[in-house]
């Protein structure tokens, strides 16, 4: 279940720096190819080197893959499907197979339009790949590069979802790391309110009302920083806005209102901005890491309040 | 995967899609015969999409009821697909056998025709595949009375949860109404509707809902099969292309539209013609509707989940009982 949960956190999250170093890092692993220097050492003699190659140095694999990424706006899934298709291409190519310096720039763009041409439904067409590229590849270059790559693979293109699994371990593991650490906190806090219910009613009305409001308008106050800079323990957090946190977070709330009209008052807060719905995903990134800021210190008093009686 | 057209003598031209041009072919080292579907590659498209997911789905689907894919020649401006040679496709079977010149078939046909049909899907969703254009142009039939589920143009892998959907899938008269509400989250039910529309036209000869546009389609459903609202179809009102002022219609009874219809077959059409995708039968349930009792070696209705038969008002008469041996149907021995 928190493997369903976290594969879902990770397709809705965007692109990070950290993905596409690995792409790149797969990428170098399908083949091995003449360094850019030891080409032009070679080259003299050779009258058919690319004129576009002349005028324009290679970028690097990293900054090829980020602009790609950049211009097409992929989908993180499309995108990292592509591992697998990297990974199904070196168990094919022969073991002593050499490239030229561009060989991997080739490689890599050829498995990612295969890979939006299959799973998606709308997928950009070759002479718009080629434009991606900042006049690296003609669309005839890119033609020839998915043709040799569709057959190179046999033309088999299908992946299984535990074979994605496998390869995006490392950017699941924290996903779900954090999921575990929100259901402890989670855990804590509701035996947390079992322990108020407990205690006494006078000391606890008087608390939230004094704490929630200025905690409101601080938290979100900071949150755009908080959505922006995604580290990738927040950013798993943060997509998982969509509904199941929220929900959760409605409940909970709802459940705890009874005490007291302490948290009584949240609820309605963030359901204002919910119905006025301007720009879903934002929003509930807003909202989830308000949410998430309410949960700590709401737990921390109850620790405090609780802890002392 | 990579003959050279070389290998094959091209025949007369069978037909012609929006992408590509089927003709007839015959291998020249073994004389058997072909089809041969060829794209032309746009050089500003490359490979398209339908071709790639065609090709590499089609594959890994080898079954009795898909026609099968033999080789593919990729060049550098064509793209030939070289399949299993059948005689023709359902619609134009139907133009020519049906009774009268009406295009309906013999009950009896239809069986085997929608039995095989079933068959052929099964096949596909177990592979999780959807087919998605489940129309009777689309289904080739040949002399020996096989029907092949054919045109993997628009399928799609599904269960991986990377895929990203159209809803501008399946030809408009056989597309799911939870489709044309605009859902982009369908599943193998989409082609649990075209499969109830194949089974009314086969009956009738004609289309069941041949609508012309988005919005007509979705008023000949209406019209036949009720206008949906909250109470019958939870969630309805939450679907992107759901208006509050569709005409209300209340639902027909389908026997009067399918004449010939028995009413076991009803029953069944009735199950996958459930507005609510998710209360269509499925592939695997509608082989074992009680209909095919004389192909499953069913005797009774025991191995039938009764719960699918929700929909039905009445209990339908049972059918009698057929001998226990395999059955043999225009000389194509079936095994479920």
């Amino acid at each position: 279940m928190s493997e369903d949960h976290a594969l879902q956190i990770f397709l809705k999250s965007p692109v990070t720096q950290d993905m596409i170093h690995h792409l790149v890092t797969v990428t170098l692993q399908v083949l091995p190819c003449e360094s850019s220097k030891t080409i032009t050492q070679q080259l003299p003699s050779p009258p058919n080197s690319p004129p576009i190659l002349k005028t324009k140095p290679l970028p690097s694999l990293m900054t090829f893959i980020t602009k790609l990424v950049r211009y097409t706006n992929v989908y993180t899934g499309t995108l990292m499907s592509t591992i697998v298709l990297l990974n199904r291409l070196k168990t094919k190519l022969p073991r002593d197979a050499q490239g030229l310096p561009c060989t991997r720039h080739r490689i890599f763009l050829a498995c990612l339009i295969i890979s939006s041409k299959f799973h998606n439904d709308s997928s950009p067409k070759n002479k718009h790949w080629s434009k991606y590229t900042d006049g690296l590849f003609r669309k005839e270059d890119v033609n020839l590069m998915e043709r040799q790559l569709l057959m190179l693979l046999d033309w088999d293109l299908r992946i299984e979802t535990d074979e994605l699994m496998k390869v995006w371990k490392r950017f699941l593991d924290p996903i779900k790391a954090d999921l575990k650490r929100q259901h402890k906190i989670r855990n804590s806090l509701a035996k947390a309110t079992v322990a108020v219910a407990s205690s006494s009613r006078p000391l606890l009305r008087k608390t939230p009302s004094s704490y929630s409001i200025p905690s409101i308008t601080t938290t979100a106050s900071t949150t755009p920083q908080l959505a922006c800079s995604r580290s990738s323990s927040i950013s798993s957090l943060d997509s998982l806005a969509t509904n199941t946190t929220l929900d959760s977070i409605h409940s909970r709330a709802s459940s705890v209102s009874t005490h007291g009209n302490i948290v009584n008052t949240k609820p309605q807060q963030y359901q204002q901005p919910s119905i006025v719905n301007v720009n879903d995903y934002s929003l509930n990134q807003l909202i989830d890491s308000v949410a998430l800021r309410e949960e700590q210190e709401l737990s921390n008093l109850m620790r405090q309040y609780c802890g002392q009686a | 995967m990579s003959a050279s057209s070389s290998q094959f003598q091209q025949l007369e031209k069978l037909g012609e899609g929006t992408y590509a041009t089927v003709y007839k072919g015959r291998n020249r080292a073994s004389g058997t015969l072909v089809a041969l579907k060829e794209i032309n590659l746009d050089s500003e498209e490359g490979t398209p999409s339908t071709a790639i997911r065609e090709i590499s789905l089609m594959k890994e689907l080898k079954h009795e009821n898909i026609v099968t894919l033999y080789d593919v020649i990729h060049t550098e401006n064509k793209l030939t697909l070289v399949f299993e040679y059948m005689d023709k496709d359902l619609k134009k079977y139907m133009d020519t056998h049906g009774y009268n010149k009406s295009g309906a078939l013999e009950p009896q046909l239809v069986k085997s025709f929608m039995f095989q049909l079933l068959r052929g899907i099964i096949f596909c969703h177990d592979n999780r595949v959807l087919h998605r254009d489940l129309k009777p142009q689309n289904l080739l039939i040949n002399s020996k009375g096989e029907l092949k589920l054919g045109d993997f143009g628009l399928a799609r892998a599904f269960g991986i949860p990377v895929n990203t959907f159209s809803n501008e899938v399946v030809t408009l008269w056989y597309r799911a109404p939870d489709v044309l509400l605009g859902s982009r989250n369908y599943t193998t039910s989409i082609d649990m509707w075209s499969a109830g529309c194949i089974l009314a036209e086969m009956f009738t000869g004609k289309p069941l809902f041949p609508g012309s546009s988005n919005e007509d389609q979705m008023l000949k459903i209406f019209r036949i099969m009720g206008t949906p609202n909250e109470r019958t179809w939870p969630g309805v009102t939450n679907y992107q292309n759901y208006k509050s002022n569709f005409n209300v219609f209340i639902p027909q009874d389908l026997s009067i539209l399918i004449p010939n219809i028995d009413s076991l077959a009803l029953n069944l059409l009735q199950g996958l013609l459930q507005m609510r995708p998710d209360a269509r039968l499925s592939a695997r349930q509608s082989l074992q509707h009680p209909w095919f009792n004389e192909y499953t070696g069913n005797g009774s209705n025991a191995g039938f989940d009764q719960q699918s038969l929700q929909h039905q008002q009445q209990q339908p008469p049972q059918q009698p009982q057929q001998s226990q041996q395999q059955q043999i149907v225009q000389g194509y021995s079936y095994q479920v």
